[in-house]
Parts: C-alpha cells; structure tokens; sequence
C-alpha cells in the first residue's frame, strides 16, 4: 500500500506540475514574446519561401515546442523554491503523534 | 501558469489569437500584392440562335477560341482559379421584359435597354500548370438562353474571359483576361431541329 501510495503521489505531482513563482513569471513572458516572434517569423518564412504550407508548420512546430517546453514541470521550471524557515523547536513538537506524516 | 491545465490553456489561448494576426497578415499581403493575368484573346467563330418548339426563349449556341495565360494568378495564396466566358449584351428596347410598361400618366416611357452577362462556359483550374487555356472552336457548356425571349434585335454583343481567384486564406477577387476585340450581331433564330 505504501508503494501504491507513492506512485500515486507522483503521477498526481506529475499531472498537477506545480512550478515556483519565478518560473511561473517568466513562463507567462516567454509564453507571449515566443509567440509573438513566431508569428511575424513564419510569416517571413512563408512569403520568402512562397508556400503557405510552410508558414503553417513554421507556426506549428513552434507551438509545440513551446508547448513541450514550458508545460511538464521539467526541473528548470522548479530551480527557485521557496526558502521556507527553518521550524522553530518547541516542547509540543517533540511529541509522537506530530512525527507521523 | 501555476499548474499543467493553467500553461496548456494559456499557450494555446495566445496561440489561437497568433495564429488569427498570422493569416490576417497573409490575407491582407496577398489582397495588396494581387497579381492580373495579361489578356489573352477571346474570338467567338459562329453564333446560332434556335427557336425550340414550346419553349418561350431563344436559346443561343457560341464556338469560340480562347488563349489565355492564367498562370500569373497564382501565388503563395492561391487555392484555385474559376475561369469563366461571359456573354454581355444589352436587350432590344422595346422587347418583352417590363422595360417598357407604361408609366404612371399612361404614357410609354422609353425603356432601359436591360444589360445581360450570361455565363456560357467555365472552368475550375486547381493547378497552376493546368492555368495556360488554349481552347480552339470551344462550345458553351450552358445553353444562353435569351433572358428578353429574342436574341434577333437585342445589341451585339461581345464575349469577355473573366476570372475569379479563389484564395487559401482571404478576399475573392475578380478580374478579366481579355475580351472579343469587336461586337458581335445576333443571328436571326432557326427552328431547332426536334
């Protein structure tokens, strides 16, 4: 149950993909200035190449590496937690029943 | 952009609006650098006009030569090219559509002549090397049908190749690739053969 129990856990991790709040700030820009550049890229890239097609999975591609990029919370996505304090020791937290996660 | 859910939808929000500028982008370059087609030359050979028995209207068979070169039309921005062979005439004044009803005092107003453009054959071009049209002694796909009853009296008239671009992404657009270079007389109707 208890290896059940921990995969379960981080598959929900996985699935949730929580990120710090630096990651969160700068996903949200890269998100807006990528897509930006890739639009007015594969414009370009399609009116010099005559074909629209190519436009297209110009816009594509970069749509799904960004996708790739930025939504499973890869490590570099979690480089910045939160430095929490450190737990003040007090007489009650040495009593058995807080132990147990 | 908290959680996996929160960044897909996000991405793809800003992506569906990106992708919107994109093809307005590209709809509007190739509205301003739209290509024409350098006229060609339409001859209409022989006109035949034929009364049917119970049949109202006169019904007019063309053969025409058509060489043209569409091939300028296409762009990065073309789907496909609708070539088509207008007939334009104007209708006899005084002919059996209501151009001529009387007026509101009771006197005959002299009447408009009715202005007709009849479409007598076309052709869809889906490939930029099928864009090169040489056609000798072409028949119309469509019976002209005299739209005042009577060819004979009606104005001459004249053929014009007309085409209409049809783009992957934005604005229809019109044009014409030449036209007969003088008018032609209606013939008098013969009675078709049964």
């Amino acid at each position: 149950m208890d290896i059940l129990n921990n995969v379960q856990r981080s598959v929900q991790r996985v699935i949730e993909g929580k990120i710090d709040f630096t990651a969160q700030k700068h996903a949200e820009t890269a998100t807006y200035a990528i897509l930006s550049l890739t639009t007015v890229l594969s414009f370009l890239a399609g009116y010099i190449a005559q074909d629209l097609r190519f436009s297209l999975a110009v816009f594509g591609i970069s749509l799904l590496a960004l996708l790739l990029a930025l939504v499973p919370p890869w490590p570099y996505l979690n480089a910045h937690p939160v430095p929490w304090r450190a737990p003040v020791p007090t007489s009650t937290s040495a009593s058995p029943s807080s132990k147990t996660d | 952009m908290h959680s996996t859910y929160n960044r897909i939808s996000t991405i793809l929000s800003h992506a569906s609006t990106a992708l919107m500028v994109l093809l307005g982008l590209v709809a509007a370059t190739s509205y301003l650098t739209l290509p024409s087609a350098e006229p060609g030359t339409v001859d209409v050979k022989t006109v035949q006009v034929y009364q049917e028995r119970y049949r109202p209207n006169e019904v007019a068979w063309v053969r025409f030569d058509l060489d043209a070169d569409l091939r300028s039309l296409w762009t990065w921005n073309t789907k496909q090219v609708f070539a088509y062979l207008v007939v334009d005439y104007h209708d006899a004044p005084n002919s059996t559509l209501s151009a001529n009803e009387p007026g509101a005092d009771g006197a005959i107003v002299e009447g408009r002549k009715a202005e007709n453009s009849i479409v007598a054959w076309d052709r869809i071009i889906r490939r930029q090397r099928d864009g090169r049209l040489r056609i000798e002694g072409g028949r119309n796909k469509y019976p002209l049908k005299a739209v005042g009853k009577k060819f004979f009296g009606a104005e001459p008239f004249r053929a014009r190749l007309m085409y209409n671009v049809q783009p992957w992404v934005g604005l229809l657009t019109y044009g014409e690739a030449g036209a007969t270079k003088n008018v032609l007389e209606w013939p008098k109707a013969q009675s078709a053969m049964q």
